[in-house]
């Protein structure tokens, strides 16, 4: 570890606020979090003992995936009884705490809100709707389907259904199990398959002990996690049915929202789902990188877990997991089968799904006519195509398909490759930016997986992630990207970097674009003297 | 009955967008009258957009690209005042399809951006300048520049001397970057409540985006300490006099900042003596006490850069450049917003945030300037919410 000069003026602020919180143990709600990914073996203690010597801040360590011999490396620092300060001196923090350990990373938990969901919009005149992102929910009115379980039958899921059973096979993905990431279930729906937070295979890291149940506050847009299970798993008869019925869902509960993320609960997810035998994780959710979720969703990659992930809401870039290389991205389509509206896209997508009024379990409502109802998002996406990745694995039987798996690939790859090679590919697709086309259960389930396997193709995956973070900054930013190549190389900026590319484009569509000026972005000060001359390209325009 | 399709369009109007419906909702209330003792139905032409606001918003532009085309040379291959020709028919056009939109049964929520944008373009070359203070005086209304404002000659003239008084007061949020990285910025206005007190929004501290000039003291929720690694001052020199005086003092203090849940979005700074020491600040401004029902109102801002300027701000802003600017506009309707708020439609942009709203008649704030939005209203809270509020302690 490495002794480091005596922080910033701003830092030493931050710090005396800290101290002065817990002398009096003021601070409320949860502790501050920061994940640190140490270069190499470290003792807890040893990392409590040089934080509390050289900041005087009292912090606790411990492993953030405690069972997993292969992410020793990373550890969870908690500051506790402090308050959560603003990102620029979160991330400036993060930097001090990096320098001091000499880690490779650390990165704080941020709560970022880069993932929309369809709650209800604000007073149009009101403030608050210069940030709505308007443009990017379908009317509920206006563009109704016509067909309101258009999600399944043009997914041509129940055909799907009916060739398994005609043929003999397991179906309705039966016996595979789907882990959710989420905000939790109510777990007394209608349209839920029953005491699912009774599962023994599910979790709770927001409560963590408690079973994975969505307390459905308010103003957190509640019962985000009951509508996704339901897509995937919700039992016939009823209002709606999941794509795979009999798959058994396995909830767990990482986050209040998926519209404020923090992102080491999800990578405890992931790697909680790998642990307990998973055989498909969707994650309708996302936000920045985070180095502990890409190592859990490497590993889940390797053990021949099936990683979906929604390509993101209003932001039009995709979002992380979704956009590891290694994760297969979801964008969103309608019933007429053109992009929703409101789905981020581009190269990272790996093909396309219902989104825009897909039948879902509103857990507002938890039983009756109004028990389902149509619900817009990549979330919906996901969760569809996580059915139908488990009716696939239970039609073909997942030993079967990781038995005939050539060497070096994953069942990931395999899926990945059938659903590109099987999709509806309308004549006006864009594939650029939605992927290989809209799945297609039924030809999905058709087609012979030794001729994806012959056909050869790479695995998806494994560049540096720096990668996709110049994609996103070039893509957002434009040229010049080129300038602040050094500081994408230096892993631990890349969350902040992401922040301010996330940033520029939630708010370049709304209405306060138009009609407000941009600070220049917020950044931490560590970042800003890396950056130089090349801030100017992070303005906000 | 014959159904009266110009009610039947100014009665969805009125519902969604009360701006847009006092611009566009009654055909033939064109009252472009002197002030002198005349009865004003408005300030405003009406009626549809149409070729003249055209004609309007391509003159801006063309009066932009031409000094743009000055100052870095002709463009190549680009006959600019044809393409101020095009975009503003665009924009005519894009209006009435709003119009339509919403005539349609549309919900003003449903208005795209670029749409809002498109009207507010229309709306804002009808009569809403936004002069130039220029040191003791205030930029001239010319007929060319400020298309449709004949109405405000005689407020202009009348009213100088209140104008620049209560501009002299008015100054700047600027920003400097100690680490030496960004050029200087504006990022909001704020205005003299006390000798050595000045008043702004929270959002001009804390933006919802950018960059965040304080940070709040943990356990204490309505007080907050400037970053360090920035030097905010109030510039209340920051105009287009040619020869500028300088006025500039440094803040030592955020006395308050209301809590972020707070619907009241203000926040108050100690400001330290100027830093040019020979000279003494302008009288503060007072803050009304009694309710008031003024029409014609103006506010002091200070435009904020735009990395890509609309052409709705061009066309009445010109390219903003942060000096300071009085726009002059007309209460709405008062009990929209809610009971601490009023609405009006002086143009204002991003950088008014925290600018003073003041009646012609008299030399007294009624409201704190907060939010702009083109097609309901721009907002400002009330100076009798102010003052009944917690930060009104310190009035």
């Amino acid at each position: 570890m490495t002794e480091v000069a005596v922080e910033n003026a701003d830092l030493a602020a931050l710090l005396t606020a800290w101290r002065q919180e817990q002398a009096g143990q003021s601070g409320a709600g949860r502790p501050v979090r920061f994940v640190i990914e140490l270069r190499q073996p470290v003792s807890d203690e040893a990392i409590v003992r040089t934080v509390q010597q050289a900041l005087s801040i009292q912090v606790s360590v411990f492993p953030l995936f405690p069972n997993a011999s292969d992410l020793a490396q990373f550890r969870r620092l908690s500051v506790p009884h402090v308050t959560r300060p603003d990102r620029a001196d979160l991330f400036e923090a993060a930097t001090r705490l990096r320098d001091l350990l000499g880690a490779e990373t650390v990165e704080p938990d941020l709560g970022t809100n880069y993932f929309d969901c369809d709650c209800e919009p604000p007073d149009p005149g009101a403030p608050e709707s210069a940030d709505w992102t308007f443009w990017c929910w379908a009317d509920s009115e206006k563009d109704k389907p016509a067909d309101r379980n258009w999600a399944i039958n043009k997914s041509l899921v129940k055909q799907a259904w009916e060739l398994a059973i005609s043929e003999g096979r397991l179906a309705k993905g039966k016996d595979v199990l789907v882990f959710q990431p989420d905000t939790g279930v109510a777990p007394q729906h209608a349209e839920l398959p029953p005491n699912l937070d009774a599962d023994p295979r599910s979790a709770n890291f927001v409560e963590v002990g408690e079973r994975p149940i969505d307390p459905l506050r308010t103003g957190l847009n509640p019962g985000h996690g009951t509508g996704t299970a339901s897509v995937v798993a919700s039992p016939e008869p009823g209002a709606m049915t999941g794509s795979a019925p009999l798959a058994t869902l396995v909830p767990i509960r990482c986050t209040e929202s998926v519209s404020v993320l923090d992102q080491s609960p999800v990578a405890q997810a992931v790697n909680h789902a790998v642990e307990k035998g998973a055989h498909v994780i969707t994650m309708s959710l996302g936000g920045i990188p985070s180095r502990a979720l890409h190592a859990a969703v490497q590993k889940a990659v390797r053990n021949n877990i099936i990683v979906l992930a929604a390509a993101g809401n209003c932001v039009n870039e995709v979002v992380w997991p979704a956009r590891y290389a290694e994760v297969i991205a979801l964008g969103g389509i309608n019933e007429a089968f053109k992009p929703w509206r409101g789905s981020c896209f581009g190269p990272a997508v790996a093909f396309s799904a219902p989104a825009e009024f897909v039948l879902r379990a509103d857990a507002k409502h938890p039983s009756g006519e109004l028990a389902a109802s149509g619900g817009q998002g990549t979330s919906f996406a996901t969760a569809l195509t996580a059915g139908i990745a488990a009716l696939w694995l239970a039609f073909h039987g997942r030993d079967a398909l990781i038995a005939k798996l050539p060497e070096g690939r994953s069942l990931q790859w395999l899926f990945r490759s059938l659903v590109a090679a099987t999709a509806q590919v309308p004549g006006d697709f864009d594939r650029e930016n939605f992927g290989a086309g809209i799945i297609d259960a039924l030809a999905l389930l058709k087609a012979d997986p030794s001729v994806a396997i012959a056909y050869g193709g790479t695995e998806a995956a494994a560049g540096p992630s720096s990668d996709e973070l110049k994609d996103l900054l070039v893509r957002t930013f434009g040229i010049g990207v080129e300038a602040v190549g050094p500081v994408v190389d230096d892993r631990q900026h890349a969350a902040e970097l992401a922040c301010a590319a996330f940033d520029r484009l939630r708010a370049v569509r709304t209405l306060r674009a138009h009609v407000e000026s941009m600070p220049p972005p917020l950044l931490s000060p560590a970042l800003r003297a890396k950056l130089g001359t090349g801030l100017d390209i992070l303005r906000l325009s | 009955m014959p159904i009266n399709i110009d009610e039947v369009i100014a009665g969805r109007l009125e519902r969604v967008a009360p701006r847009a419906f006092r611009m566009f909702g009654v055909a033939g209330e064109s009252t472009l009258e002197s002030t002198g003792g005349g009865v004003q139905q408005s300030s405003s032409s009406a009626g549809l957009p149409n070729d003249a606001d055209a004609r309007a918003i391509a003159d801006a532009l063309k009066r932009e690209s031409g000094r743009h085309a000055a100052a870095a040379g002709p463009v190549a291959g680009r006959d600019l005042n044809i393409e101020a020709d095009a975009i503003a028919a665009q924009l005519v056009a894009r209006a009435n399809e709003v119009l339509a939109q919403l005539r349609a049964g549309g919900s003003l929520g449903e208005v795209s951006a670029e749409g809002a944008y498109a009207l507010e373009s229309v709306m804002r070359v009808r009569g809403r300048p936004a002069l130039n203070v220029e040191g003791d005086s205030i930029e001239p209304i010319d007929g060319q520049k400020h298309p449709g404002s004949e109405f405000w000659l005689t407020f202009r003239s009348d009213y100088e001397n209140d104008l620049v008084s209560v501009a002299s007061a008015t100054g700047a949020v600027m920003v400097k970057d100690r680490m030496g990285i960004q050029p200087n910025w504006v990022q909001g206005t704020a205005w003299l409540v006390k000798s050595n007190l000045v008043m702004t929004n929270r959002h001009v501290l804390f933006p919802p985006w950018g960059m965040r000039l304080a940070r709040r003291i943990p356990g204490e929720t309505t007080t907050a300490r400037f970053k360090s690694d920035l030097e905010v001052t109030i510039d209340f020199s920051f105009d287009d006099r040619q020869a500028g005086r300088a006025l500039t003092c440094p803040v030592s203090e955020v006395l308050y900042v209301s809590q972020d849940a707070d619907p009241i979005d203000v926040a108050l700074i100690r400001i330290g003596s100027p830093v040019e020491t020979a000279q003494e600040l302008p009288a503060p401004l007072s803050i009304s006490s009694s309710p008031g029902d003024y029409q014609y109102i103006y506010v002091m801002g200070h435009p904020g850069k735009m990395a890509k300027v609309p052409e709705n701000v061009l066309a009445v802003f010109g390219t903003p450049n942060e000096r300071k600017r009085v726009s002059f506009g007309e209460t709405m309707d008062t009990s929209a917003p809610g009971p601490n708020e009023f609405l009006h439609d002086a143009s204002t942009i991003g950088g008014y945030s925290g600018g003073c709203v003041l009646p012609f008649l008299k030399r007294e704030v009624i409201g704190l300037h907060y939010y702009g939005n083109p097609l309901s209203g721009n907002r400002a809270f009330t100076a009798a919410a102010l003052r009944a509020h917690p930060v009104g302690q310190f009035l």
